[in-house]
């Protein structure tokens, strides 16, 4: 297992840049996410990884050697891409025999390394069957064993669950975290669903417009979110936008006052001018209409939506902002169109200028 | 309403067999028939001077497989037609690869290109190379004139000339079938391969030819028949010297006047090809039998 570097990579298209001067490093045994909506970049970053894309400029270090114009076959990657690419006329164990036989890998060996890779994901009793006679899930931990089994020097990941129904997803989730950890693979994961990205990364890069926007860790992503865009893509929020009238002092759109950060997300001094709050909803207390205390808002509940483990309830405060709030459980029930009372604590409030 | 139920239902039925009628009987009116009759005149006798001699004897058949020369020919024509489809094969498949991974405008193009000449009949092709192979043709007067040639080539009626014109003939044909299995194999299978380390030869002999192999076959089979059956090509560039099957039977039946000899020819024929690409059938599965049961 190797460290990845990736730094300054760009790939333009006549006149559209499908990935703009994306840098990151992803250490050994490390997994991190490339998360974004759908045209990011995330998926050309990979495949710009994988050799498949040639990027325009930039460079791709595997290791201590630069991969950048290395034929995709001489680069040593493992790939599982997100409709498996299983080999239909080759059986389960062919199928991950393969990568070892182009490497000229005696067949006693071969074996072996077939049948672990198999029993890694559980599979040694199918190694016989083709893969259209097996179900999704099965023929996706094909695809895990045949990039693992080669041993790649980086584990590619291309939105690996996102042919598997939710009840799977979650199951195979912790399947291919755990084996990644146990192996110690350096694992790059693309992906447009945050869940995925938060519970099975060590670090996140959330990518937009061909831009890398943001990294860190999934608490750090959620926690201190550097844009409107990040708090808005992970997590939900919130948001009320207006101008920072004076330092502390915010004027919503609608015309409300409330009290705001001195600092904006970046840490920089919020200057008077157009601004955006953001604030989580579990951050966000419903009360009875006639509470005072603490200071808050009076609100009407527009929609309430139950998820079993905890209630999104939408709310319209009195000045016209609308807010989510997020509860465990409803003391009393609330209902569309009753009356509420809405604060939140001054420290959970992230302002962007942007 | 319930009537157009009823109707709908029992309907279908009676559609279903009415749909499949038109096409059986045109298919048994239109081959079976005729086989027939020509199977029966195969067994007729030729008196010289006298048109046909009903009579039921293999004497035909026992003549074309006695006589080297009928033998040479049959031979001949199965030599031409192996090796026709073998260049077919080799020319047509990467450019069916091309055609099956281009996109856009360039692909219409393409497949314009390669349908184009099968809107010219096959003995207007066969002259227009006749324009070109000539001892003053374009290729002789293009060649010496740049220096390139020495001296005339000459390739009118040799078997280089036919083997030519009926690989221009197939070549439509057998990178359509092609074309049509390379579209689906997904991009992203190929890619797998060269992700585990398998460079492009290693890719396409392991993936893309197994994956490829009922189109190969199908278009190998059909590049096969249309080249056991040539008629004109061989005819307009072979020549007197260089004579195939299909223009044996025209000149048995047509000239000779000798239709029992001729329609056994053509039995031979049919059958030489069929029990060929059967064989023919029978080892490619067998090799690439994985996968396909």
């Amino acid at each position: 297992m190797s460290r990845l570097v990736v730094s300054g990579l760009t790939k333009i298209y006549g006149n559209f840049a499908a990935a703009k001067d994306v840098s990151f490093e992803v250490g050994e045994g490390e997994l991190v996410s490339l998360l974004g909506p759908s045209g990011c970049g995330k998926t050309t970053t990979l495949r710009m990884i994988a050799g498949f894309i040639t990027p325009t400029r930039g460079s791709v270090t595997i290791g201590e050697d630069d991969v950048t114009r290395i034929a995709p076959w001489s680069r040593n990657t493992g790939m599982v891409f997100q409709n498996y690419a299983l080999f239909p006329h080759m059986t389960v164990a062919q199928n991950v025999a393969f990568g070892l036989e182009m490497r000229r890998i005696g067949g006693a060996e071969v074996r072996e390394r077939v049948q672990s890779a198999l029993q890694m994901v559980r599979l040694d009793h199918l190694a016989d069957r083709y893969p259209r006679n097996i179900s999704g899930g099965q023929q996706q931990r094909v695809a895990l064993a045949r990039a693992v089994a080669i041993r790649p020097r980086v584990l590619l990941l291309d939105e690996p669950l996102s042919n598997l129904d939710a009840k799977l997803r979650e199951q195979v989730r912790i399947e291919i975290r755990t084996l990644q950890q146990e192996l110690k693979l350096t694992t790059i994961m693309v992906t447009h669903d945050q869940d995925e990205a938060l519970t099975m990364s060590d670090r996140l890069i959330l990518m937009e417009g061909g831009v890398v926007q943001q990294i860190g860790t999934p608490r750090e992503l959620y926690n201190r979110p550097r844009s409107r865009f990040v708090a808005d893509f992970v997590g939900q929020s919130s948001f009320i936008e207006g101008e920072v009238v004076a330092p502390g002092q915010f004027r919503s759109i609608q015309g409300a006052l409330l009290s705001c950060p001195e600092r904006d997300a970046s840490g920089a001094t919020l200057n008077t001018g157009k601004a955006t709050l953001a604030i989580r909803p579990e951050a966000i207390r419903l009360g009875p209409a006639a509470e005072t205390a603490p200071p808050g808002h009076a609100g009407k509940v527009e929609f309430v939506s139950y998820l079993g483990s905890r209630i999104d309830v939408h709310v319209r405060l009195a000045t016209g902002e609308a807010v989510i709030s997020t509860l465990r459980d409803l003391a009393e029930p609330l209902s569309v169109g009753d009356p509420c009372h809405v604060s939140w604590a001054d420290a959970s409030v992230t302002a962007f200028t942007a | 309403m319930t009537r157009t139920t009823f109707d709908r239902e029992n309907g279908s039925v009676l559609s279903a067999a009415t749909l499949a009628a038109p096409a059986t009987l045109l298919v048994a009116a239109g081959l079976v028939v005729p086989l027939a009759i020509l199977l029966r005149y195969s067994l007729n006798q030729f008196i010289p001077g006298q048109f046909m001699t009903e009579a039921l004897t293999l004497e035909n058949y026992v003549r074309f497989v006695a006589d080297p020369y009928f033998r040479g020919i049959l031979g001949q024509t199965i030599g031409i037609a192996a090796l026709v489809t073998a260049i077919c094969i080799v020319i047509g498949f990467p450019l069916a690869y091309v055609l099956a991974r281009a996109g856009g405008r360039f692909k219409s193009l393409l497949i314009l290109a390669i349908v184009l000449p099968l809107f010219v009949g096959n003995a207007v092709r066969a002259a227009g190379w006749m324009i070109a192979f000539g001892t003053n043709g374009v290729v002789n007067y293009v060649g010496l004139g740049l220096g390139i040639l020495n001296q005339p080539l000459e390739i009118m009626y040799t078997p280089t000339a036919v083997i030519i014109g009926i690989v221009a003939v197939n070549l439509p044909f057998v990178i359509l079938s092609f074309q049509t299995v390379l579209e689906g194999i997904s991009r992203s299978v190929e890619e797998a391969a060269f992700n585990l380390g398998a460079g492009p030869l290693a890719t396409t002999r392991r993936i893309i030819l197994p994956l490829a192999m009922p189109g190969i076959i199908s278009g190998a089979t059909l590049s096969f028949i249309l080249t056991m059956n040539a008629y004109a090509t061989p005819v307009l560039l072979g020549g007197p010297s260089f004579v195939m099957m299909g223009p044996l039977v025209y000149s048995q039946v047509m000239t000779q006047m000798n239709w029992p000899f001729g329609a056994a020819a053509s039995f031979i024929l049919m059958l030489a090809t069929l029990v060929l690409t059967t064989i023919g059938h029978l080892i490619v599965q067998r090799r690439y039998s994985s996968g396909r049961n």
